[in-house]
């Protein structure tokens, strides 16, 4: 409810939102214009229409992954002191977060990432940037995308509680989350594809948790690869999904320890 | 006048005494300036290396168009970072409410809450880039180029500043307007590039509805191309942030009569 609450940002977001993804259309059409084989150039693995079409979803999914507001709310329990009350509720602190951002994923998936999808899907299938091989292909990809894409949620919401419960130990709430921003927008191939970055450095990224936030669900649904490249990615977010969780068990259990209420 | 003077001074020294209370909070901003602008700075580089280069512009030359950008940037960082947390939480949490007790119009207030220390290392760092990307490319120094340098950079950081008031005044009536800043405010990424090789609209976007390849993009060319006349550009820099200031003061007395607290 939560987002419900504040549709006018979400929808004052959407058009400045879209505006954005425009320039980035139209930067890397410039890109492509000046690389060495013209605009029909394949510049690490992308061609430019791949490109549009991954700029185009991953800003569509971001806004679907990065939905909860879980860090904010630790940060505000921390400070405010209601952080006590969750010690005293019959449900666990870390669940409650899960369901609340998998509510307001929901709803984001509803007002918009769905309708997005549809219509980014027809205006790409129909401009010819989207070529469906065959509709078994497309329904599985489909399947291993939504499972990616889950796993993507819970991953990032993963993040924000252990950023948050971090601000039990420094005060610096704010540039916590600023850090946690730039270092997931750039670590997840929002700003640029995973594949642009030197060698070495991508194959490490490929297999952080990182790649799984955004990257890995849209180029699952973008079809680039095969089916089993797709299940391995999602096994390994899996992985990470689990250790991530473990890492945010052992240090909330620790913080828990040494609560020090500011103020109440 | 004099009183609002010493007020600020007051305020400001405050602030930098708080700072400097909190060393970790304060280290955290500072790993958090550095690193936001090593992931664009390399970003723009991980693109350069898979071109051979961007309508005739040098990785030198981007360097020196992203070091220019730096210098509003900072300024505006170093004096006015409060409005973002006005934006994100500063209404919704009611820690504004305070602020309408006192004696001092709010907006005031607000500014004078910060003094952003790691501002400086910005402004530093983009000094730094300018001198050594501009010895690496033929940059004219000459009188009217400087001059141009040091309008963009004042009334560049004004022009910044009413676009983050104008935003943060939209939680006035939206309670939360933190994101809509922040993808308003993400505009001056794309004037990193170089502007032609947008079409058109986006060139219109940029210099008309999110103007701030006024204070970025027209003026490096001056430099790099000596393409337009410094004091046309200059006179239209201070013409057009004057008004966005007038504008935005406007926007913010209106929004501000109309508050309303969230009680919380």
């Amino acid at each position: 409810m939560e987002t419900l609450a504040y549709k006018f940002n979400i929808f004052g977001w959407l058009i400045v939102s879209a505006l954005q993804v425009l320039c980035v259309f139209f930067l890397w059409i410039g890109v492509y214009r000046n690389a060495e084989a013209g605009v029909d150039a394949v510049i690490n693995g992308f061609t430019l229409k791949e490109m549009i079409v991954y700029m185009a979803f991953i800003n569509v999914f971001n806004f679907v992954t990065y939905a909860g507001n879980t860090m904010y709310e630790v940060v505000q329990d921390i400070q405010k002191g209601t952080i006590a009350m969750s010690f005293v509720k019959p449900i666990s602190y870390r669940v409650r977060f899960i369901f609340t951002t998998l509510g307001s994923m929901f709803i984001k998936i509803v007002l918009l990432g769905l309708p997005m999808f549809v219509l980014l899907y027809v205006v790409f299938g129909a401009l010819g940037y989207i070529v469906i091989s065959s509709v078994w292909t497309f329904l599985l990809h489909l399947l291993l995308f939504l499972i990616a894409q889950l796993l993507a949620a819970l991953l990032f919401d993963c993040l924000e509680y252990i950023c948050g419960v971090l601000c039990f130990y420094t005060t610096a709430a704010w540039g916590m989350d600023q850090i946690k921003t730039t270092i997931t927008t750039f670590l997840s191939g929002t700003l640029i594809p995973l594949s642009f970055f030197p060698d070495g450095f991508k194959e490490a990224l490929n297999y952080s948790p990182f790649a799984g936030m955004s990257q890995n669900p849209v180029l699952i649904l973008m079809m680039q690869n095969d089916w089993l490249w797709a299940l391995e990615r999602i096994g390994l977010s899996l992985v990470w999904l689990v250790a991530l969780e473990g890492i945010a068990w052992l240090i909330s259990r620790g913080a828990s320890r040494k609560v020090t209420v500011q103020g109440g | 006048m004099a009183r609002y003077i010493k007020l600020y001074f007051t305020c400001i020294k405050r602030s930098i005494i708080t700072r400097l209370e909190y060393k970790r909070d304060t280290f955290i901003s500072i790993f958090n300036f550095f690193l936001t602008n090593v992931a664009s700075i390399l970003s723009i580089w991980m693109i350069m290396e898979s071109i051979p280069s961007l309508n005739g512009w040098t990785m030198a030359e981007m360097g020196f168009l992203y070091g220019f950008s730096m210098l509003p940037v900072a300024l505006d960082h170093i004096f006015t970072d409060d409005l973002w947390t006005v934006a994100y939480f500063k209404v919704r949490n009611g820690d504004l409410d305070r602020m309408f007790t006192k004696p001092v119009p709010v907006l005031f207030q607000v500014i004078a809450e910060t003094f952003q220390l790691e501002g400086l290392g910005e402004l530093i760092v983009g000094i730094v880039m300018l001198s050594v990307c501009g010895s690496m490319v033929s940059v004219t120094w000459t009188f009217g180029a400087v001059f141009v340098l040091i309008i963009a950079t004042l009334f560049g950081a004004l022009m910044i500043t009413s676009f983050k008031i104008i935003f943060a005044s939209l939680a006035f009536k939206f309670k939360r307007s933190g994101q809509l800043l922040q993808v308003a405010y993400n505009f001056i990424s794309y004037t990193r590039y170089p502007i032609k090789i947008y079409p058109a609209v986006i060139r219109g976007l940029l210099t008309f509805v999110f103007p701030f390849a006024l204070i970025i993009s027209y003026p490096v060319e001056i430099f790099l191309f000596e393409t337009y006349s410094p004091y046309l550009i200059a006179g239209v820099i201070v013409a057009a942030s004057c008004a966005l200031f007038a504008l935005s003061i406007a926007i913010w007395t209106f929004l501000e009569r109309r508050y309303e607290s969230t009680g919380s």
